[in-house]
């Protein structure tokens, strides 16, 4: 005797019902899409299709940029613009006044220029730093055989988290009775604190900026090592070519439109410095030795006591002209390193 | 010029053996290529041979000297590579000199080899261009000029014309050929090509899944191979192959009986083969003819499915009863047959191959 057959279900793959869904969604959808391009005409359509995100983007950056420029030439406390006095180009003035540009105390806004001067030391040392640390990582994981992928991940970690998460588990690994100075008492019997001195508080937020976004930019020079063909080596070695002239010859030469696009993203990034360090500091502390360009921005606009919306919106300005000067530099070099 | 010798050469990633115990001899100044299908392992013996992958087991020398464990650069060797592995941000003059700066050699010296080789393979025009500036060509002249300046014991060549079009591929295959006369340097040419191989090569080594299948002449691999998978793979296009039967044995040679072929006797003495035995026929396309089979001869008939002429000779497929693989007809000139139709085909016995149907050996090669 043979077994009854059973009748199984048809089986339906679930991609296979989500492919119809989609299909009846784009049906439903190609309806007005339709007749939108029987009246514009097609070479209009690609317009229609970047409309919602052009909205987006003029309401939330096109409009701050513009209203942040006409704010630079107002005065007064007022927030609407139009309660707001002209007084043209005062703003730029008392921002530029000084005796010496290299010498914060001879200025009108010595605060701005403190911040201008540590901005400049804190975008030198981190751009320096990050892109060292990133280069010789990304070197050293290139030339892993097991746990590349593994490694990678652990660099680009302090990537996904929050600055200001970032600077609190500093602050806390720092503070007087944090982690750091716990080991130190244990061992050497001695104590730093670190975050209340000037130099020790400069160079762990540098430090700490290296450290977190520190994995993004190996990433990029990880990717750029990885786009050099692999015979080029072997050519080299054939050739009786050095270690270390295979990477001052080859690596660094091949890898200078990535190395070019680091250092620009990260002087971006540098002039563009608040929140981790604002933070990790308490506010710019010790006294003005971490205020920046950004956190004068802010607090001249938004302390209640201030409210220098126009002086503040002057300065965002000038940081935004320095920004664009950088950025098209990018452009340029990038142009000319192109192999 | 160097000898090189390589001893029961096996190359294993891990518990995966790739290179299953190689012997080969190549002479001094020899031309030797090293063919076979894709994934046989010819590149990976290329590689052993210039010291970029290390040797598993087994012995390589040159000239009597263990290079087993020197680098590269200390075999002295040259490699062109199949994505010529030119420096793209270096100009041609310095791609050609970057080797030799390794060697700190004298700026004099350096100049007038690269001067000597760029005039030898006509890039002198283009030495201050950078690589991406340069034609296939051009880029592929580039890399055998980086490989002569070093006056190397050893050229490489790693598939070195796959990129080229067929035109170029033709002309740059005649330009080693005469560089080979010229220098007289001991050069080892892997190809998938076996166009190349036959018509570059002194010694042609036929690799097949790691192992050498057989070493020869060129014409020795085309009339006599070794078994089955040579006489497929030399030839283009194939060899067409039969099952037969061994009818008879005699002096004068063995009877055999095809299914597709008939009945015939492949003359000749000393064939290894016992009445009875299951045996395959081999036949190369040009040695079939088209027309009716005539006393003594062999043939058959078969139902026309491609034609494909190139005017000056004509290539016939047609399907030869329960045979899966076509027949192949070389006939000189054009030709023209329509699909479906019925062609007999014959051919002389003498020009059979012979092969055992147990182990793909050879039992008789044929007279060209």
């Amino acid at each position: 005797m043979t077994a009854p057959a059973s009748v199984a279900p048809p089986v339906v793959a679930r991609g296979e019902r989500l492919g119809e869904g989609l299909d009846a969604v784009m049906r439903v959808a190609e309806v007005p899409m339709a007749a939108l391009q029987r009246l514009l005409g097609a070479a209009r359509m690609p317009y229609v299709f970047i409309l919602p995100n052009m909205v987006l983007f003029t309401i939330f950056v096109f409009v701050p940029v513009g209203l942040a420029i006409a704010y630079a030439f107002t005065g007064g406390t007022n927030l609407l613009i139009w309660e707001r006095p002209y007084v043209g180009l005062e703003n730029f003035k008392a921002l530029l006044d000084c005796g010496s540009y290299l010498e914060p105390s001879t200025c009108r806004y010595n605060l701005f220029w403190t911040a201008v001067h540590n901005t400049w030391w804190y975008t030198l040392l981190n751009t320096l730093g990050t892109l060292f640390f990133a280069l010789v990582t990304a070197l050293v994981i290139n030339r892993l055989t097991r746990g590349r992928g593994f490694f990678r991940a652990v660099f680009f970690y302090p990537v996904l988290l929050s600055p200001v998460v970032v600077g609190l588990i500093w602050q806390w690994f720092l503070a007087r009775e944090g982690l750091l100075n716990g080991f130190l008492t244990d061992w050497f019997d001695t104590r730093i604190i670190f975050l209340l001195e000037v130099g020790w508080s400069r160079l762990w937020v540098v430090y700490v900026s290296i450290w977190f976004h520190m994995g993004f930019f190996m990433l990029i020079i990880l990717a750029g090592l990885q786009a050099i063909p692999r015979d080029i080596y072997e050519a080299a070695q054939i050739d009786g070519t050095s270690q270390w002239r295979q990477f001052w010859c080859l690596t660094l030469p091949l890898l200078m439109p990535n190395l070019l696009v680091v250092t620009v993203l990260l002087l971006i990034r540098s002039v563009q410095v608040f929140d981790e360090a604002w933070v990790l500091t308490n506010g710019g502390g010790p006294g003005t030795a971490n205020t920046f360009i950004v956190q004068f921005i802010y607090q001249t606009a938004f302390s209640p006591d201030l409210r220098l919306y126009g002086l503040a919106s002057a300065a965002s300005v000038l940081m935004g002209i320095a920004l664009l000067a950088l950025t098209l530099s990018q452009l340029w070099l990038a142009k000319k390193a192109q192999v | 010029m160097t000898a090189i010798s390589m001893k029961d050469l096996r190359k294993s990633y891990g518990s995966l053996e790739v290179i299953h115990g190689i012997d080969i001899e190549v002479q001094s100044g020899e031309f030797i290529a090293l063919v076979g299908p894709s994934g046989c392992g010819k590149s990976t013996l290329l590689r052993m041979i210039s010291g970029l992958e290390p040797i598993s087991a087994g012995q390589m020398s040159f000239d009597d000297q263990r290079v087993n464990d020197l680098s590269p650069a200390q075999r002295q060797i040259a490699m062109v590579f199949q994505s010529y592995a030119l420096y793209p941000h270096m100009s041609v003059r310095k791609n050609l000199s970057f080797g030799l700066e390794n060697l700190r050699m004298d700026k004099a010296e350096i100049n007038r080899r690269v001067d000597a080789a760029a005039k030898m393979l006509a890039i002198d025009g283009y030495l201050d261009r950078r690589p991406k500036a340069l034609s296939g060509g051009q880029r592929q002249r580039v890399a055998i000029g980086r490989a002569i300046v070093r006056q190397p014991r050893v050229f490489l060549f790693d598939e070195p014309l796959s990129n080229l079009d067929a035109k170029l591929r033709v002309q740059t295959r005649s330009e080693i050929t005469k560089l080979h006369k010229q220098l007289k340097t001991t050069m080892i040419y892997v190809t998938h090509d076996q166009v190349e191989a036959m018509t570059m090569a002194q010694k042609i080594v036929v690799l097949n899944k790691g192992k050498v299948e057989q070493i020869g002449r060129p014409l020795d691999l085309f009339e006599r191979p070794a078994n089955l998978f040579v006489a497929g793979f030399i030839g283009s296009p194939r060899m067409n192959i039969y099952p037969g039967k061994v009818v008879s044995t005699g002096s004068d040679g063995v009877t055999l009986d095809s299914a597709t072929l008939g009945r015939f006797l492949v003359p000749g003495a000393g064939i290894d083969a016992q009445s009875g035995d299951d045996i395959t026929i081999g036949l190369r396309p040009s040695h079939l003819k088209l027309g009716p089979t005539t006393p003594g001869a062999g043939g058959g008939t078969m139902t026309v499915e491609q034609v494909e002429s190139m005017g000056h000779e004509t290539f016939v497929y047609g399907r030869t009863g329960q045979s899966d693989e076509l027949t192949i007809v070389h006939v000189p000139g054009h030709f023209e047959a329509e699909t479906g139709s019925s062609l007999a085909f014959t051919f002389d016995p003498v020009f059979a191959h012979l092969f055992s149907s147990v182990d793909g050996r050879a039992l008789k090669g044929a007279r060209i």
